[in-house]
């Protein structure tokens, strides 16, 4: 596993390269800003970019504008992007486009090496991760007419689940159920939410947008 | 000589002085030229007007004493009257005065010509007015000199090349000039008629109005003399016209003292104040729509009625009357210079106007206060929200990212340690994680990153997903405002939302957020039992204080059937 890591601030960067070399990660570049990180992206084709959202110039949003550039440029690299913000609004920006090999993690989890492999992991096989905090954030919404009040406790677990990026498999894992168990509740969420059966859409991701976006 | 010379222009100048020695010398000359007019043949009628005429003149000028600024108007309608008078010997037979009246037979039309074309300061309009002014000296005095020297008359006393055709040449020639002249002035009259505005034209209309009316005739006269050298009646008519002028001077005179009485009811039009500002009564009562009122604040600064700083200017073309009360300038009117033809006008606004404008002047000097107050209230808001933001911007990229840093070193550190140890780093992790958690908070409601990024529209629609009460957010900006503007709208949603929460039992509420003309309306509504509007008393007002900064409105009102509705209103402009 490659990784390069971009962050303003040396002290974590350097913190988390270490973290991540001690637990038999290659971090091939260090990146102070959004420029060097694409530069350096374009030589080092890794497997994931873990990419503060906050860099120089403004100090805004050039974390996810990065991310955006890099899976447009380069597909093969997922991107994790560490924010201080609980705000949902960013992580739906980052997912909305295209739910895939991507992740939003507040920064305060890069010090949880156990939470970090697992997130760079799972981006780099494909899915798409969200902080539990946000998530939970997400899912305790309160809505006026609200299609997941419809949903049981359990459903409403598993939808959680999906939009932290769990398969199918991970889920089962989680939550100690068979396959067969978690195939129908996922059939009744996608029903009660009213997502159409199509082939050529991801209906797990609708759900999860379907449900954030409401 | 020169013990002789001195005294004369001395009786000219307290002629010039002290007009009413004019009066028994217009009297007994008059007395006397009509008497021998009338024993030589001259018709009643024409005897009749030409002593009118001489004494309604003399008379005019007399009743113009109290305005000072009208000292030459005044002398040109006595010096007028006399010179009329001066033509009538003519009537006598003896040679030195019959001589003395040919030869100034149209002076005085040369004179009313001067005091027309000099109304009201003395000094002519234009070079063109000079020039017809000298243009009519000229006709009357060389005219009346060459009159004298060729007439044929036996009475002649200096008759030098006396010829008959000589006589018609000069008559002919003379006429033919003075009506050049008296084109020349009812031209440049109407001209001035026309461009004249304001107080400037109320002062000087009456009299020109009565030149323009008479002057035709006397034109229809001269004319008729250049061409036919025969005198006519029309001749006495168009003499008996002229009386116009002096009767327009004192038509204007009539009219400035009604307006003294209009600002002697000032005072109780003043009492009797309605919408109409005092400025506005002044300018009504003056006259002059182009006046200024401005309010001497004990600063010594000039305010107007709003409170808005005032200049009191120093250049031609304005006059500037001071008001005062007890002895101290309340006030400064700054108005058109020909309010000061009617001094005694400005002088009754003075005396009556002189408490109110102690009132008023001192509510503008309150409204001048109140607007530094909010001005500066302004700004302080506007600082305390840089300040805001500097706070926030050092806690995510200062204290928060150390933290974070040291969680990453927690980590590092937990990894190569084993046991216990392992487990004191783990569980300090927990608490720094919880702390960075904590600081996130905090940071956000000193000034939320989103709001300042996104908008106020992203910043509710954050604001209403994490409130625990269902929150329906209804309507957008779509565009920036103002941080302050967006800031304050964002607090005063926040703050009505954590009350719902707390006070008001409700199930739900609404926020509803419009930006329509130049105005950012924000309000929240609950369904709750009213809890929200009793909690105003806390941290809604200090909001109130915020918006109120900013020129805006918060309130709250309860709805009888449940629930509270706080509204906020901000001028803001996009």
């Amino acid at each position: 596993m490659r990784v390069v890591i971009a962050d303003d601030a040396a002290l974590i960067r350097e913190g988390v390269a270490l973290l991540l070399a001690d637990h038999g990660v290659e971090v091939a570049a260090q990146l102070a800003d959004a420029d060097a990180l694409m530069a350096s992206v374009g030589d080092h084709h890794p497997d994931v970019a873990l990419v503060d959202i906050r860099m120089p110039p403004t100090h805004t949003d050039e974390g996810l504008r990065a991310a955006a550039q890099i899976r447009a440029e380069h597909p093969g690299t997922a991107v994790l992007v560490l924010s201080q913000h609980l705000e949902p609004r960013y992580a739906l920006r980052l997912i909305e486009e295209n739910p895939a090999k991507v992740g939003y993690l507040l920064k305060e989890r890069v010090g949880r090496v156990e939470q970090l492999l697992d997130a760079i992991r799972r981006v780099s096989s494909g899915e798409c991760v969200i902080d539990r905090t946000i998530v939970d954030e997400l899912i305790n919404r309160s809505r006026q007419p609200d299609p997941l009040s419809e949903l049981t406790p359990r459903e409403r677990e598993i939808l959680a689940l999906i939009a932290e990026g769990r398969s199918n498999q991970g889920i089962c894992h989680a939550l100690w159920l068979s396959p067969k168990t978690v195939e129908s509740h996922i059939r009744s969420v996608l029903s009660k939410l009213d997502i159409p059966a199509a082939a050529q859409d991801n209906r797990r991701v609708l759900a999860v947008l379907a449900h954030l976006r409401h | 000589m020169s013990s002789r010379a001195a005294p004369v222009p001395q009786a000219q100048v307290s002629v010039l002085r002290d007009p009413v020695l004019v009066l028994p010398l217009a009297v007994g000359a008059g007395l006397a030229v009509g008497w021998e007019g009338l024993h030589n043949g001259i018709s009643g009628g024409r005897v009749a007007v030409d002593l009118s005429l001489c004494w309604g003149f003399v008379a005019a000028s007399l009743v113009a004493l109290q305005r000072s600024r009208w000292r030459r108007p005044r002398l040109l309608l006595a010096v007028a009257g006399l010179a009329l008078l001066a033509a009538d010997l003519e009537w006598f037979n003896a040679p030195g005065l019959w001589t003395l009246g040919l030869a100034l037979e149209w002076v005085w039309l040369a004179v009313i010509v001067q005091l027309v074309l000099t109304f009201p300061d003395g000094r002519p309009w234009s070079w063109l007015a000079n020039a017809t002014i000298v243009a009519g000296y000229l006709a009357a005095a060389v005219g009346g000199l060459a009159s004298v020297l060729v007439s044929v008359d036996h009475r002649d006393a200096l008759s030098i090349l006396a010829s008959q055709s000589a006589t018609d040449t000069v008559a002919r020639a003379r006429a033919g000039l003075g009506f050049a002249v008296l084109l020349s002035t009812l031209a440049l009259i109407g001209w001035r008629l026309v461009s004249l505005r304001g107080a400037t034209w109320r002062a000087q209309a009456p009299l020109l109005v009565g030149a323009a009316l008479a002057l035709p005739l006397m034109a229809v006269t001269l004319a008729q003399l250049t061409l036919t050298n025969q005198d006519s009646a029309v001749n006495t008519i168009a003499r008996a016209l002229t009386g116009l002028i002096p009767l327009g001077f004192l038509a204007g005179i009539a009219w400035s003292r009604l307006r003294r009485t209009q600002a002697n009811d000032l005072v109780v039009d003043l009492r009797s104040s309605g919408e109409v500002t005092l400025r506005d009564r002044l300018a009504r009562t003056l006259g002059d729509p182009t006046l200024e009122l401005a309010y001497r604040l004990s600063d010594g600064r000039y305010v107007d009625e709003s409170g808005a700083a005032a200049v009191v200017p120093d250049r031609p073309g304005r006059a500037v009357t001071m008001l005062t009360a007890r002895d101290e300038i309340v006030a400064a009117l700054v108005h058109d210079p020909a309010l000061l033809d009617e001094p005694g006008l400005v002088e009754s606004v003075r005396a009556t106007a002189g408490l109110v404008l102690e009132n008023e002047r001192l509510a503008a000097e309150v409204r001048a206060q109140l607007a530094q107050v909010r001005a500066s209230r302004a700004r302080l808001v506007v600082a305390t929200d840089e300040e805001r933001r500097r706070i926030e911007r050092d806690l995510h990229d200062g204290a928060q990212q150390r933290l974070v840093a040291v969680c990453v070193a927690l980590g590092t550190a937990a990894g190569r340690a084993q046991g216990p140890t392992r487990q004191a780093f783990l569980s300090a992790q927990d608490d720094l994680e919880q702390a960075i958690a904590e600081l996130r908070q905090l940071a956000r409601g000193i000034h939320p990153t989103l709001l300042r990024e996104e908008g106020l529209d992203a910043a509710l629609d954050g604001l209403a997903g994490r409130t625990p009460v269902p929150v329906r957010v209804e309507g957008s900006i779509g565009v920036r405002l103002a941080p302050a503007v967006e800031l304050a709208a964002y607090f005063v949603a926040c703050e009505a939302l954590t009350n719902v929460v707390k006070h008001a039992h409700a199930n739900a509420a609404t926020v509803h957020v419009a930006h329509v003309g130049g105005v950012l309306s924000l309000s929240v509504t609950d369904d709750g039992d009213g809890g929200a509007h009793s909690a105003i008393g806390g941290g809604l007002a200090g909001l109130r204080d915020r918006v109120e900064a900013l020129d805006g409105t918060l309130r709250a009102e309860n709805d009888p059937a449940g629930g509270t509705t706080i509204c906020a209103e901000i001028p803001c402009a996009s």
